[in-house]
């Protein structure tokens, strides 16, 4: 896992390229949950100056009785990487993840998805069909896996319940189901919809599915046929993959997160 | 109970209602073909045709199929077969992705009957279930009905559909889902509906039984246990890991060195340890292996195939070349598929770039019109009616005048303008986009499937003697045209000047792992014997293609089955041509009953034929032996209903026997041993590559695998006693009733 602690990017900014933050001031937090209170303090102290990113929350439901916020700027430790050109489609990935994690064969809820690129690649039937990618086109299947965001974490500030945390010491971005209410909002925060719901929107006993990275040892990358799956140190790979979804604008920024976020940005 | 979803959707076309019942009463035949039988028995009269709307058409999935089980993404096809020259059942397997998709969407088999006024398709999203105009697709081919359907569903949709072949009532048509998985036979049954294709997207779940850390145990087990496709369990070829020099003939032929050379950037298939579960899908680079070093390597993407299977099969090309001829240059299929089109060539040097770009044309043509081979027997046909010379004996024989002598089959047979609308100076040519124009104008008459006069072309008009195009009678079916042209029944039986090596059975179909399984050769011969169509087992040459020598061969199978007195299921290997296998025993009879159980079984559960059983495996640290419990591990750990292997195999033996008795109430035939159970003549004598049957010996393995099965050895037809014992007193009843009781 060297080279994480030295790659604690935020950013770009406004108009500029990306920051690094004074390691030796914030180390200590890094790797561990931290609150409203200790976040102020560490970010105010190295001024992180202002980050663009998508700002999005949940709308409606600011108050000002509700209990502080909690805010996670500690970086995965691992994350998954893919490679397409060996992917065979087999989706054993999909049914490891939902099998094992959540004891269903049940691949709509998987934390990795491979079915959607499966037949035309990422794009609809209309552009992709025997042009792209997927079996109908040049064969590449894409499989899709959480970035593991960086602070800031798109599902997570947009949840409205606070449920999505950083759970050491992967500090993968994890659905806590206790406190999950089913929204939906989360699937569409997320910029690549990696996020899934196992039952309707607002269902009594419906929760939010994304990927926890197994502690460290993702059930997909065990299962792979091919070794098309890898688990490897975390890298800021925001960048690099095109967005899946546009996040609606009527998804906005919950006065709870954004009061956080107004202090140090 | 786990795996089931515990509803079945039936659709009947003509009413236009769509129902949901409950799976129960089809638990006792687990799903896929054994659920089909039933629905057959139970609902399609005796004397039903095929293209009858009171046929049904099942797409049968099973308890397994969708799970994390490993290989369980296949669907049975059933329905009263079109190319059967008695509509007696049968079933096409298709794998992809459709089968599970079905299970998420909350059903345990699709039940299809009736026809449709006007031509339709099914969507069907979890609980949303709708017959849909399919107008705009019809006459059009599979590739467009995909396109339409996931434009109307979304890109995740999982379609099956029927091309022009089947629409047309070509009766070697076949439906296929996800671009390259067919079930071959039935698509002109869909087409007889007005049924183009069902869509599907299932987001449901699936229960497994097991605790999570329990079934994650048993997957990771049975990974183990898993060699290669085809069963084999030590490389093709001397690994640098291998402590035994245990190898030859299996489909594991991946290599240090050896890439998929159209992958961007190309990946190395590499060691693949045994022990190495991270590259089981490497194995088996069937590319290679198919069409050949320097060819098959370089133009293979990657090895594609079913949902949740470890062990990759269907070969994903780019032939840059295709481009040129007008089709897409990335393709994917695999074995007969990958000839279907380019059996209607000669020429063509093996292993060559026109061998790969002649394979991936025909390919591009055949899966979009939907069409199927008979596993090969109609381009063996086709090459023998259109090459081969009759003799003036031949003439006679055949009830033909002796002048005609000299001519070809074809040159006789069609009119002279038919003969010349196609272009034969391409077909003996030396030009290769000439033999791909000759492929095309095959290939396009038999979609097309008119007679002469341009009128659709029907059994009826043929056998009033009004002339066919020539596609016309290769959609026929080798069965009917046998009975218009006695020269090709004569051939069938006789096979002596074909080109390729064995084809005919009997009935109207092909033979499959037959006697050239020269290491089962009456097991083989009994399968061959049984179904309605090739029996597309694979149980037999699984367990023997697995690599290991002779000996451990028979030792394992004597564990698992025996013991036995008086001689081995398995004989050497021996190609020479008057190869006779050793004489029937015990051991030989329990081997063949053991490959239609498990056949029967994985074609139920669902599980893949083509790669199980597992009674071998890689592992040296069990010296080689398998687990004979797989399928009972996996059943019992989904359901929650615990079986034992045995338990399981007395299953098989119900789903069989259920189709037994279905066969012969259809046939009103009492005697199946001397009218059903039939061997063509040439299966006794010497043929290159092949074993010889014996005459004697044949009727003593009649004898002793009808009596494995609690069969009547006199008829061939189950006792009371064996459908008693198996749950099926009501069948026996109904076969009593119709004086089929032995």
């Amino acid at each position: 896992m060297a080279g994480i602690k030295k790659a604690i990017v935020v950013g770009p900014g406004a108009g500029g390229t990306s920051k690094e933050m004074e390691i030796g001031k914030v180390a200590e937090y890094i790797h561990k949950i931290v609150t409203r209170r200790e976040f102020l303090q560490v970010t105010g102290a190295v001024g992180l100056g202002a980050a663009t990113f998508y700002l999005i929350g949940c709308g409606g439901s600011s108050s000002e009785s509700v209990a502080p916020r909690q805010v996670f700027v500690a970086n995965a430790q691992g994350m998954l990487v893919a490679e397409p050109s060996r992917c065979v489609g087999c989706r054993r990935c999909e049914l490891a993840c939902s099998e094992y994690n959540d004891g269903v064969s049940k691949p709509s809820i998987a934390r990795i998805k491979v079915g959607r690129n499966f037949n035309v690649g990422p794009q609809d039937a209309t552009t992709g069909f025997g042009r792209g990618e997927g079996i109908w086109g040049n064969h590449r299947i894409v499989q899709d896996v959480c970035h593991q965001c960086p602070h800031p974490v798109p599902c997570q500030l947009a949840c409205p319940n606070g449920a999505i945390e950083v759970v050491p010491p992967v500090n993968a971005r994890v659905v806590n189901a206790a406190k999950c209410r089913g929204c939906g909002i989360c699937t569409k925060a997320c910029p690549w919809a990696m996020t899934s719901l196992n039952g309707p929107v607002d269902g009594a006993s419906t929760k939010a599915t994304k990927c926890s990275l197994c502690n460290g040892d993702p059930e997909c990358a065990r299962m792979c046929p091919v070794g098309a799956l890898k688990y490897v140190p975390w890298q800021n790979v925001t960048k690099d993959f095109p967005p899946r979804q546009v996040v609606p604008a009527s998804i906005q920024l919950a006065a709870d997160v954004k009061d956080t976020c107004d202090k140090c940005h | 109970m786990g795996g089931w979803t515990g509803k079945v959707l039936r659709v009947d076309l003509t009413t236009g209602v769509i129902s949901k019942e409950s799976t129960d009463k089809y638990k006792p035949y687990l799903g896929g073909t054994g659920l089909a039988y039933k629905v057959l028995w139970d609902e399609v009269p005796p004397g039903t045709d095929a293209w009858d709307p009171a046929n049904r058409i099942i797409f049968g999935v099973g308890p397994l199929t969708g799970t994390g089980a490993p290989l369980s993404g296949r669907v049975s096809v059933t329905s009263l077969w079109p190319m059967h020259p008695e509509s007696l059942p049968a079933t096409g397997h298709m794998g992809g992705h459709w089968g599970p998709e079905l299970k998420y969407a909350g059903y345990d088999s699709l039940i299809i009957q009736g026809k449709a006024a006007s031509p339709v398709w099914i969507y069907i999203k979890d609980d949303v279930v709708e017959i849909r105009d399919a107008g705009k697709m019809w006459g059009n081919g599979i590739y467009r009905a995909n396109a339409e359907i996931m434009n109307i569903m979304g890109p995740e949709a999982h379609v099956a559909a029927i091309g022009q072949c089947g629409e047309n009532l070509v009766r070697g048509s076949n439906v296929m889902c996800d671009r390259s998985h067919s079930a071959g036979g039935v698509g002109s049954v869909m087409g007889s509906k007005n049924l183009k294709a069902i869509g599907i997207i299932g987001t449901g779940a699936l229960k497994v039984e097991a605790s999570k850390s329990a079934w994650k145990d048993l997957v990771h087990y049975q990974h183990t246990i898993l060699g290669a496709n085809s069963g084999g369990v030590v490389p093709n070829t001397l690994q640098s890991w291998q402590p035994d020099g245990y190898y030859g003939g299996t489909r594991w032929t991946a290599a240090k060195g050896l890439f998929w050379g159209a992958a961007s950037p190309p990946v190395e298939t590499g060691d693949c340890t045994a022990d190495d579960l991270n590259s089981i899908g490497l194995r088996t680079f069937k590319g290679y292996a198919d069409f050949g070093p320097g060819v098959g390597d370089k133009h293979t993407v990657k090895i594609q195939g079913c949902h949740g299977c470890p062990i990759r099969c269907h070969i994903a090309t780019d032939v840059p070349a295709l481009e040129q001829l007008g089709v897409s240059r990335y393709q994917v299929n695999t074995c007969n598929g990958n000839s279907s089109g380019s059996g209607f060539t000669i020429g063509i040097t093996s292993r060559s770039e026109n061998n790969i770009t002649a394979s991936q044309y025909g390919v591009a043509l055949c899966d979009d019109f939907g069409w199927w081979s008979d596993y090969g027997l109609a381009q063996a046909d086709f090459k023998w009616l259109a090459q081969h010379v009759l003799t003036a004996e031949e003439c006679t024989a055949a009830g033909i005048d002796p002048v005609n002598a000299g001519k070809t089959p074809y040159q006789y047979r069609l009119t002279a303008a038919e003969y010349a609308k196609l272009p034969w100076a391409k077909f003996t040519g030396s030009d290769f986009v000439g033999k791909m124009d000759f492929v095309k104008a095959v290939m396009i008459q038999i979609k097309d499937n008119r007679m002469a006069d341009g009128t659709p072309a029907t059994w009826e008009k043929m056998q009033a003697g009004q002339p066919a195009t020539l596609g016309a009678y290769i959609a026929v079916g080798a069965g009917r045209l046998e009975k218009l042209w006695p020269e090709l029944a004569i051939q069938h039986q006789e096979n002596k000047a074909t080109p390729s090596a064995i084809n005919y059975v009997k009935m109207g179909h092909i033979k499959h792992h037959f006697t050239e399984s020269s290491d089962t050769v009456q097991a083989a011969a009994l399968l061959n014997m049984m179904y309605n169509r090739d029996p597309m087992c694979h149980t037999h040459t699984n367990y023997t293609g697995n690599g290991l020598p002779l000996a451990l061969q028979n030792e394992i199978f004597n564990e698992l089955f025996g013991p036995f007195e008086g001689g081995n299921a398995i004989d050497a290997e021996l190609a020479a041509p008057d190869f006779l296998p050793t004489p029937m025993n015990k051991a030989k009879a329990v081997f063949a009953k053991m490959c239609f159980l498990y056949m029967e079984l994985h074609n139920s559960l669902t599980l893949c034929n083509y790669t199980l059983p597992g009674w071998a495996s890689p592992l040296k640290s069990r010296n080689y032996r398998g687990e004979r419990n797989l399928e009972a591990m996996m059943y019992s750990a989904v359901t929650g209903d615990a079986k034992t292997a045995q338990q399981l195999e007395d299953t098989g033996l119900r789903i069989l026997t259920l189709f037994r008795a279905d066969t012969a109430r259809r046939m009103n035939e009492k005697d199946m041993r001397n009218k059903h159970d039939l061997m063509p003549e040439y299966a006794f004598h010497a043929h290159s590559g092949a074993g010889t049957l014996d005459h004697a010996d044949w009727e003593v393995a009649k004898d002793m695998f009808y009596e494995e099965c609690g069969w009547d050895k006199t008829t061939g037809l189950p006792t009371q006693a064996t459908y008693d014992r198996l749950g099926l007193s009501d069948v026996a009843a109904v076969m009593a009733g119709a004086g089929l009781l032995p």
